[in-house]
């Protein structure tokens, strides 16, 4: 079938928009098939267009024409655009036009006349949500080449007065100066996102982009600003979350400096601890070293009651962390229980030497002696006991010693 | 008193809304599922489904209980593509207001 006689078969599609449609396709196949009919397809795509009754449905058709010229790389399909916004200006429904022609000039990357569009729009609401789809366009766009020209992006969002749609498209903004690389214009966007939600969101996709770029240092007291600015629009919570987002990547000293600048109660401390322990082991240490030996306290009390329930080896790098960053006995009771608990004798000892209270060090030494009779250690054991030195506990610890110390002795000779 | 039941309804669709696109991005690959951000999308869709159960919001039970297998990751459960399809399907059926007019 030659290309004249396809041409002409497209008559057979009694859909006029289809028709249009049809022959716009087959002209931007043609064009880029160097193909002279491609001139007489378009025409009669957008010929095919004019001769639809339904206004809205031939400046539709007529937009696919214009679209499939300027994707077929033809700079005339602008005049198509610019003909369609003289010929509405009378047209009742020129919002819902406008609005339509919005994508596919986007999908042109034509972002000048997308905004012209868009601004030609009366309704408040329309033009808001034009020039969202103009950002979005932007930024997926951006993800697949960073070199996108930003100021569209800015000019479109300026533009976007209400809500939700100015906070949607600020998170967009941010997306896109973190594509491509304006950290400052990203952390600085943050403040202009009016939904808890997003902000929330936005702010750890910021903390997360700079982490992995290795720059988040260089941010950290513009993000602290935000976070704060944030945190008085959306309350406690949103603070709470943002200061997690720190720990998780392990900046555990912005983390704890975020903290103490918010004056936050030690059972912020504990919770932000707390959910480190069951998102991310490996970040917990970091966040612990960063405490004071007084906020460390508190933690370290409460991730050790949790790790006593279920000790195992991996919690290790918790404990040693808990153990350098505070001198309360009682904690490092907790630390030597769970050497006890995961078998290492020799470093519950060595707590135990270090603990100064007599009584804490008589529980620690009176629970290893424990642990080597179970293990048919007498000796071990009865030395260990003898060095309890609490008055309260010494009598009691070598009598039950040497009490199984006897049983174990006669069960072996039995 | 109606203003503060208002602004507690309102603050509910707002993280509705927030929840249905969140899992649009989730699905779109926009957000890598080993990234932080992941996780703590999925962390952030279950506390707002538990807040709209604990609302009344009683149709949100579907959605809550696929977000708890996202969160689980175990081997057995079917590959979060599919939970996620469903998640976007079954929180299509949540709506903040309606359920208790």
């Amino acid at each position: 079938m030659l290309i004249g006689e396809i041409l002409d078969s497209v008559k057979a599609v009694r859909d006029p928009y289809l028709r249009a449609v049809t022959y716009a396709k087959m002209g931007e196949l043609l064009f880029k098939a160097r193909r002279k009919e491609f001139k007489q397809a378009f025409t009669k795509a957008v010929e095919t267009a004019q001769s639809i009754e339904d206004p809205v449905k031939m400046f539709r058709a007529i937009m696919v024409a214009g679209y499939y010229l300027g994707r077929a790389g033809i700079k005339a399909y602008r005049r198509i655009f610019q003909n369609i916004i003289s010929d509405t200006e009378e047209f009742e429904g020129r919002d819902v036009i406008l609005r339509m022609g919005v994508p596919y000039l986007v999908a042109l990357e034509d972002y000048e006349m997308a905004l012209s569009y868009a601004s030609l729009i009366e309704d408040e609401i329309t033009v808001d949500v034009a020039r969202l789809v103009i950002i979005r366009g932007i930024r997926k766009k951006t993800e697949e080449n960073s070199k996108e020209p930003l100021e569209w992006a800015f000019s479109a969002f300026e533009g976007i007065k209400n809500e939700p749609w100015r906070s949607k498209a600020a998170v967009d903004l941010v997306k896109i100066n973190l594509l491509t690389g304006n950290y400052g214009g990203a952390v600085s966007t943050l403040v202009e996102i009016n939904d808890g939600e997003w902000a929330d969101y936005a702010f750890k996709q910021v903390v997360f982009t700079l982490k992995e770029k290795g720059v988040l240092e260089n941010y950290l007291n513009e993000l602290w600003n935000v976070a704060e600015t944030l945190s008085k629009s959306f309350g406690p919570e949103l603070l709470y979350s943002l200061t997690l987002a720190f720990a998780l990547v392990g900046e555990g000293n912005a983390a704890v400096e975020f903290l103490r600048r918010a004056r936050a109660s030690p059972d912020v401390f504990v919770s932000i601890a707390n959910d480190l322990f069951n998102r991310d082991l490996d970040v917990l240490p970091v966040f612990i070293r960063a405490l004071s030996d007084d906020e460390a306290v508190a933690v370290g009390k409460a991730i050790m009651n949790r790790i006593l329930d279920n000790p195992d080896i991996e919690h290790l790098k918790i404990v040693t962390a808990i153990g350098e960053s505070t001198s309360d006995e009682a904690v490092w009771t907790k630390i030597a229980r769970y050497y006890v608990l995961t078998g290492d004798f020799d470093d519950a000892i060595k707590v135990a030497f270090y603990v100064k209270d007599k009584r804490l060090r008589s529980l620690i030494l009176a629970d290893v002696a424990h642990n080597f009779v179970k293990m048919g250690w007498v000796s071990k054991a009865i030395d260990l006991a003898l060095e309890v030195q609490d008055e309260r506990y010494s009598p009691l610890v070598v009598s039950e010693v040497l009490i199984k110390a006897l049983e174990f002795e006669l069960r072996r000779e039995g | 008193m109606m203003g503060l039941l208002d602004s507690k309804e309102d603050n509910l669709k707002s993280k509705l809304s927030f929840a249905k696109e969140a899992v649009s991005m989730l699905l779109s690959g926009e957000i890598k599922p080993e990234s932080n951000l992941y996780t703590d999308m999925v962390e952030k869709l279950y506390s707002i489904l538990r807040e709209l159960l604990e609302a009344g919001i009683i149709e949100a039970l579907d959605a809550y209980e696929l977000v708890v297998m996202l969160r689980c990751r175990f081997s057995s459960l079917p590959e979060s593509g599919e939970i996620l399809r469903n998640l976007k399907e079954a929180l299509g059926g949540v709506e903040v207001g309606s359920s208790q007019d």
